[in-house]
């Protein structure tokens, strides 16, 4: 994908799970698992803005971290409640 | 027969500010495609060739005003993918015009995020406006090996001083850039990321096909994923991600550098692109 260079970066692959089941079969580069874990707050942050307000019955994001051999390193969830008051 | 000098292509490094490209002299009579059907620039053609295209879909520009445009972009040279053109803190005495290749305007903040604030594909200069406004307060990066012109500043003002209705075309194209730039804040600020990206890929399209370098909608588009989330300033977890929702809705496809648009109506519904800001139109100016 792209011009992607040469890189000795290990490669982890995010599938999503929400209005959508994405199923990642690109991936991503990162450094380390502490890296994966910065990216993903803003990718939830990011996804939130686009689909909670445009899907009111979706209640959560979820995305599930596989790395290179396809093993799950890593889940990450985000939920979006409301609650009337009395 | 005509010859001319062209750079050849060489491994990009991403050290140094110039490349190790070498030059070579190149007949224009070597069965190169016709310029509607290839996907970069011909290296046989002059280096201003792009830069008329894109003046000439906007107005007329006579014979003179070519003569005068061709005679200011000379000697172009090589630099490599992911070096510096133009760097922040800069007080250049040329502006840059790209002759083949993808720039970007950048800037960097202090703890390293990077936000990219322009794109640059052939036929644009990539800094007009540092003939006034001096110091670069942002810099321009070279996305793959770019041939550039540097046109010396003086020769740009002497221009504004005897050519009007050209000085007026150049001044054109720094407003198109704004027009980019508030189509970006606005996608930004206020479009889902699908249609944010989708709206990105219309735009990089409508301009390489004004200087006929998309031919059946498809192009080159040398940037990395990360590169794609420094320009639309999402993460590029979800860059990633409206990639493949985008590639899922067959809009487009994207495999080594190549851009192919599949549906383009599709992909300007997702966009809710209007290609107005771009001011395609042939009119006095």
């Amino acid at each position: 994908l792209g011009a992607e260079g040469l890189s000795q970066m290990p490669k982890y692959f995010f599938d999503a799970h929400d209005v959508y089941d994405l199923v990642d079969e690109v991936g991503v580069e990162f450094p380390d698992l502490q890296a994966v874990r910065r990216e993903l707050a803003r990718t939830m942050a990011e996804t939130a803005v686009d689909l909670f307000p445009a899907n009111p019955s979706l209640r959560e994001l979820s995305i599930e971290v596989r790395d290179e051999a396809r093993m799950v390193v890593l889940r990450a969830y985000l939920t979006f409640r409301t609650e009337s008051g009395s | 027969m005509p010859t001319r000098l062209v750079c050849s292509s060489s491994a990009t490094n991403h050290d140094g500010r110039l490349s190790s490209c070498s030059w070579v002299h190149m007949t224009s009579h070597s069965g190169h495609l016709l310029p509607s059907h290839r996907l970069t620039v011909d290296p046989t053609q002059h280096p201003a060739s792009s830069l008329i295209l894109k003046l000439r879909r906007r107005d007329e520009v006579s014979a003179d005003e070519e003569r005068v445009i061709k005679e200011l972009v000379q000697a172009p040279v090589c630099i490599a993918g992911g070096a510096d053109i133009v760097s922040e803190g800069d007080r250049p005495i040329s502006s840059t015009l790209l002759v083949e290749g993808f720039a970007a305007r950048y800037k960097v903040l202090p703890h390293g995020g990077r936000q990219m604030t322009a794109l640059h594909v052939p036929g644009d200069f990539v800094d007009l406006h540092s003939l006034l406004l001096k110091e670069m307060d942002h810099g321009v990066l070279a996305l793959n090996e770019c041939r550039i012109v540097k046109v010396p500043h003086a020769l740009l003002r002497r221009l504004t001083e005897t050519h009007a209705h050209l000085s007026r075309l150049f001044w054109l194209l720094t407003l198109v850039d704004g027009a980019i730039h508030r189509e970006w804040v606005v996608g930004m600020g206020r479009r889902s990321a699908k249609s944010h990206m989708a709206n990105l890929f219309c735009e990089i399209y409508s301009l390489l096909e004004v200087v006929h370098l998309a031919p059946d909608f498809e192009f080159m588009l040398p940037v990395t994923q990360n590169d794609l989330a420094d320009i639309l300033g999402l993460s590029s977890v979800h860059v990633n991600r409206v990639l493949q929702e985008l590639r899922a809705s067959e809009l487009v496809s994207w495999v080594g550098g190549k851009m192919k648009i599949l549906d383009w109506a599709g992909l300007r519904d997702a966009a809710e692109f209007d290609s107005t800001y771009l001011q395609l139109q042939r009119e006095p100016r």
